[in-house]
């Protein structure tokens, strides 16, 4: 093990993104024969030095600043680059969250090396010491492998991808906490208007409902929702409905530009299978397409394919689920 | 920063991004070598680049001062740029780099930058939140970071008021509104804006103009990529693809056994 540089480092500022990169993080670390390291920077996240050193993190920067507060990018980019030049890690892992890839960006340009943003999967070439990562491109039609050949390595990391790493006893690590005399942000944030969420955890559902542009009108939603409900599942939503016509929020998009899921069951209805879609649900264990149009995409897509109207199976579909379910 | 006009108001200074790419819906997949077929599919204007325009020359109609796009590519991008010029936009420049394909965000920003330094004074730029074939959202702001100005990234509305902008920004969890002093570097998303189509007298109008074309090996900027594309292909999903036919009733019988006999549903 080395004393120092040459480490697989981690950070989020969401502490679930965390967990989820030191549970790889840790197989990199180990792959390599280096320290894996955590950063913290958010002032809610100061107290889970220790529970990341349970998860597998060997050292945890703790980095206080009042200038780190608020969600623009450039005072955390400060503090990870102070850290990057002082330790030289090998590799950053960052959860590709709006923020941490801002960030990400902005910290690769200054240490004048690359990021492979929102990967999907991430591997280490042992041989080469090089870190090799899958990302959608073409709007989620192809998946690129690519490696970045300057250090560090810098990834940002689609939530969900990775297990989130198990708490164990006996781990032991080194806490380092330092003040940092940061630059604050130019900006003043005058107003933060919560999103309404309605709580929908799509990346956890066992079971996820989608509609897609079969959805006649807005108010017809009310037929997935139903079968949905039966199913004690989610709803989930293509592009259109959530971008375009705004028929459902944001947190049911699935897709490229929305959530990445891996339900037991995707039953994706009136929905035609558009690349940047699969992205997202392509991980599903069983999928099942209902599209009146034999053509759709999404039926190359799916184990069980019913061409037929929406509207007509999908209301029997529920009611043959409750009299089978008992529900 | 910009220069106060006569009534007060500060002129400003925009550089808009763009990006041209293939409109993604027309791209298909060679079955045989999983790669993509890209022969007589259409090339456009990335589409939060094209609200990126239109904001910009929004924010110009209503405070005066000039806009200029900016994009990078062999001499085809220079599509876009008539494009953009067709909407409205003062001057364009494209940055050709000849046949390189093999650009990341790292040298396209790099290069931008520095055209930008080259180009002139400005107080905004703005590009799209991401593009629709990449969706790193990592030019936007590694550009912010090399020219050394904030960034204020997924604008979903901005308004300018002297040299100070307000900015919602769409995050996860959250709308959060910002003010900030320019200079600053701004991404949009696709709501900020329903982006103009060029009407016939603006297209006769801007057919005068030509996009002016920077050399990329001139602007002194290290041409090679840090992020190495090893192979891009279209993913395999093994799946079933068993069709169930027959009546409604029979149709959603059998799926209901099949899937408990899966295991996704039920127990």
């Amino acid at each position: 093990m080395t004393s120092d540089g040459s480490d697989v480092w981690v950070f989020s500022e969401r502490k679930d993104l965390v967990f989820e990169l030191l549970w790889k993080g840790r197989e990199l670390a180990d792959g390599l024969g280096v320290r894996l390291c955590a950063i913290i920077l958010d002032a809610g996240l100061q107290g889970e030095a220790d529970s990341f050193i349970q998860r597998g993190a060997d050292k945890v920067f703790v980095i206080e600043s009042p200038a780190l507060e608020g969600s623009l990018p450039e005072p955390s980019t400060d503090a990870i680059c102070n850290l990057a030049s002082q330790h030289a890690p090998q590799v950053l892992m960052v959860g590709s969250t709006k923020k941490g890839n801002d960030i990400a960006a902005r910290v690769a340009t200054r240490l004048e090396t690359g990021v492979i943003a929102n990967c999907l999967s991430v591997r280490l070439d042992k041989e080469a010491r090089l870190i090799l990562a899958d990302r959608p491109s073409y709007g989620g039609i192809l998946t690129s492998t690519e490696t970045c050949i300057t250090k560090p390595q810098i990834l940002t990391i689609t939530p969900r991808i990775f297990e989130p790493a198990a708490p164990r006893e006996n781990q032991h690590g080194e806490v380092v906490r330092t003040e940092m005399s940061l630059k604050p942000s130019r900006s003043r944030v005058v107003r933060t208007a919560p999103k309404q969420i309605k709580g929908v955890k799509l990346e956890d559902a066992k079971i996820i409902v989608a509609v897609g542009r079969g959805l006649a009108k807005k108010e017809d939603v009310g037929i997935v929702e139903e079968l949905a409900r039966v199913l004690g599942g989610e709803v989930g939503c293509s592009s259109p409905l959530a971008e375009d016509l705004k028929w459902l929020p944001a947190e049911q998009l699935v897709g490229l530009t929305g959530h990445k899921v891996k339900p037991k069951l995707y039953l994706a209805c009136g929905l035609s299978g558009q690349a940047q879609h699969i992205t997202g649900m392509r991980d599903s264990h069983v999928v099942v397409a209902i599209n009146n149009d034999p053509e759709a995409p999404i039926f190359q897509q799916s184990d069980y394919c019913i061409v037929g109207d929406m509207y007509e199976v999908v209301p029997a579909l529920t009611e043959t689920f409750r009299r089978i379910l008992q529900k | 920063m910009g220069s106060s006009t006569d009534t007060g108001e500060t002129m400003v200074q925009i550089v808009v991004c763009v990006k041209q790419v293939y409109d993604i819906g027309g791209l298909k997949v060679d079955p045989k070598t999983r790669s993509l077929i890209t022969e007589r599919v259409e090339r456009k204007i990335s589409d939060f680049d094209k609200n990126a325009l239109e904001e910009a020359l929004r924010t110009k109609e209503k405070q005066g001062g000039s806009v200029i796009a900016i994009t990078l590519g062999s001499p085809t991008a220079s599509d876009s740029l008539r494009e953009a010029l067709n909407m409205g936009v003062d001057e364009a420049y494209l940055i050709d780099v000849g046949d390189m394909v093999e650009l990341d965000a790292r040298v396209t920003a790099d290069l931008i930058a520095a055209a930008i330094k080259r180009i002139g004074v400005f107080d905004l730029v703005i590009c799209g939140e991401a593009s629709v074939d990449m969706y790193a959202a990592q030019v936007g702001p590694r550009i912010a970071e090399r020219l050394g100005i904030p960034l204020v990234s997924h604008a979903r509305s901005v308004s300018l008021s002297g040299s100070v902008v307000t900015a919602e920004r769409d995050l996860e969890d959250a709308y959060e509104t910002v003010e900030i002093s320019t200079p600053l570097l701004l991404t949009v998303t696709k709501e900020i804006n329903e982006p103009r189509i060029p009407k016939i007298t603006m297209v006769i109008k801007a057919s005068k103009k030509t996009a002016k074309v920077l050399n990329a090996q001139d602007l002194g900027i290290q041409l090679t990529p840090s992020v190495r594309v090893l192979k891009a292909l279209a993913p395999v999903t093994e799946r079933k693809r068993e069709t169930i036919g027959g009546k409604t009733g029979e149709i959603t019988e059998s799926l209901v056994r099949q899937l408990i006999k899966d295991g996704v549903v039920g127990g």
